[in-house]
């Protein structure tokens, strides 16, 4: 009711304003205001409220469409863009702290030893090639025992031990290089290495294992060199039925 | 293919007969002395023998001492009719030397003629013998390395690392010490291979004789087998190792020992009569 006062004093006031209005007019405003102000306005019906959700039930889907529009407007509302934007900035701090450093210390870890094998591997490839000019034949065995340790090998080596299977002044060095050889007989030069090698050698023991590992590795190249092997006459017995016997294997 | 037991009864009667070849002077005999500078530790002996023994000798001192002795005396050395034959070199000996290393050249026309050689202890040596010699180092301390395809071949009372190769002959070594960090390897086809150790030495040995036997009064552990992986291009291979690799007193020295047809005989020091 101090409501209904407040606001009939305001409307008097303003229509006392109004200048330009005839007294007739004035009554009749003060008349229709007071019939708004002053008549009870009736309550709705609750059959109005029925009606009003009836008509939203049939207008709008169900539950879901309620959900979807609450989320929606939530969605929409500035608040939950400013929270996803400061929780995106810790989530991606967070990640990016720790991939950082689980990636850091695995990658790096991995990639110093990788660094490091490879040099050492490096390193040892050229002990070995140095270490094969020298005058000992101990430090040149050493350094053929060296390579049949290595798991892979390059073609530098490769061919630096085939050089030393031909041309060593000594027996045994070329011995050791030959059973190194045999340990990667998978690549291509290694086995051609030792076919043309047969001619060369001279030591019955070795012209003996070239006929073993040939007939091993069904290599049918090494026949000819084997046969010009066959026509020096000085040739050991025991080494000339062998390569006899790979020779027949072979063809 | 010789019993060890015969071949050891062999070997002192051929190093005295040896032995009594190099005391038998010939007219000819003549040492070629060559001084080396004291201050270096070690010298290095080069020498190739095409026809006959070499036997070297360590002694206290700082010259090499080479005696070359014609094996055989000339068929008609005596007097033709009114003529005295006189008698002339049968060979001719050239050392060459360089800050203690010595190269000695030897050109003997076909005649066989026997080295002996004394040289300081401090000492490495290489001998190749070509024909119809046998090769014997007795007490140095440097490297040994010897190449004699038909002879045989005895190395004693050395220290260094040695790598001894014959085709045909049989090999002897007898080491005083062994605590050499190089390699050793002794390979023959068809002789008998004896190696006598100190009583206390450490060694790995990587051993293989295809067709001979390995007898050994040394206590070895021995090993399995190793597998040996190796990756190719495109493939993996995987071996069985064909070597025979134990270990004395624990490890050390690595010794590789190959024959094809011949023994391969280890013996302690304490066991044999003649060192």
């Amino acid at each position: 009711m101090k409501k209904k006062n407040i606001t009939e004093r305001k409307i008097r006031d303003l229509l006392n304003d109004q200048k330009g209005l005839s007294a007739e007019q004035k009554r009749d405003i003060e008349e229709i205001y007071d019939m708004l102000l002053n008549d009870d306005i009736p309550e709705p019906p609750d059959s109005l409220d029925d009606r009003f959700y009836s008509i939203m039930k049939d207008k709008i889907p169900e539950d879901n469409g309620n959900y979807r529009i609450r989320l929606s407007g939530f969605l929409k509302s500035d608040s939950f863009r400013v929270m996803t934007r400061i929780a995106a900035g810790i989530a991606l701090f967070i990640i990016g702290w720790f991939g950082a450093r689980i990636t850091d210390s695995a990658q790096s870890g991995e990639k110093q030893l990788a660094e490091l094998t490879r040099e050492v591997s490096g390193l040892r490839q050229s002990l070995v090639i140095t270490m094969l000019s020298q005058d000992s034949p101990s430090e040149r065995i050493q350094a053929v025992n060296m390579v049949s340790e290595m798991n892979e090998v390059d073609s530098k080596i490769i061919e630096s031990m085939l050089s030393t299977l031909n041309n060593d002044s000594n027996d045994n060095v070329r011995l050791v290089a030959l059973e190194t050889l045999t340990l990667y007989v998978d690549y291509p030069e290694v086995r051609e290495g030792l076919v043309k090698s047969i001619s060369i050698q001279k030591s019955p023991l070795i012209q003996y294992r070239l006929a073993e590992i040939m007939q091993a590795l069904q290599e049918g190249r090494s026949v000819p060199e084997f046969q010009k092997v066959l026509n020096d006459i000085t040739l050991d017995y025991s080494v000339r039925e062998r390569i006899n016997e790979t020779i027949e294997v072979l063809l | 293919m010789k019993s060890p037991h015969k071949s050891r009864k062999l070997r002192p009667v051929l190093i005295s007969i040896f032995a009594l070849i190099g005391c038998c002077v010939f007219a000819q005999s003549k040492d070629l002395i060559i001084e080396l500078d004291k201050g270096k530790e070690f010298g290095y002996l080069q020498f190739d023998n095409p026809k006959g023994s070499v036997n070297v000798n360590g002694y206290e001192g700082n010259m090499i001492i080479v005696t070359g002795t014609p094996r055989f005396k000339d068929k008609n050395d005596e007097n033709q009719g009114a003529y005295r034959k006189i008698s002339q070199p049968r060979f001719s000996l050239t050392a060459e030397e360089k800050g203690n290393n010595v190269l000695l050249m030897c050109e003997s026309y076909g005649n066989t003629i026997d080295f002996d050689i004394q040289v300081p202890v401090m000492m490495s040596v290489k001998i190749k013998c070509l024909d119809n010699g046998n090769v014997s180092i007795y007490g140095i301390k440097g490297e040994i390395e010897i190449d004699n395809k038909y002879g045989n071949i005895f190395a004693g009372n050395i220290e260094g690392s040695s790598v001894i190769n014959t085709s045909y002959g049989d090999i002897r070594v007898i080491f005083k010490e062994l605590n050499h960090e190089k390699p050793s390897m002794f390979s023959s086809f068809d002789g008998d291979i004896e190696v006598v150790f100190p009583d206390d030495a450490q060694a790995n040995l990587k051993i293989r004789s295809l067709r001979g036997e390995i007898l050994s009064r040394i206590d070895l552990e021995t090993y399995d087998r190793k597998v040996q992986m190796q990756s190719g291009q495109d493939m993996k291979r995987y071996s069985l190792e064909n070597w025979t690799r134990a270990t004395m007193n624990g490890g050390g020295t690595e010794i590789i020992i190959s024959s094809y047809s011949g023994d391969i005989i280890l013996n302690h020091k304490k066991d044999v009569t003649f060192q």
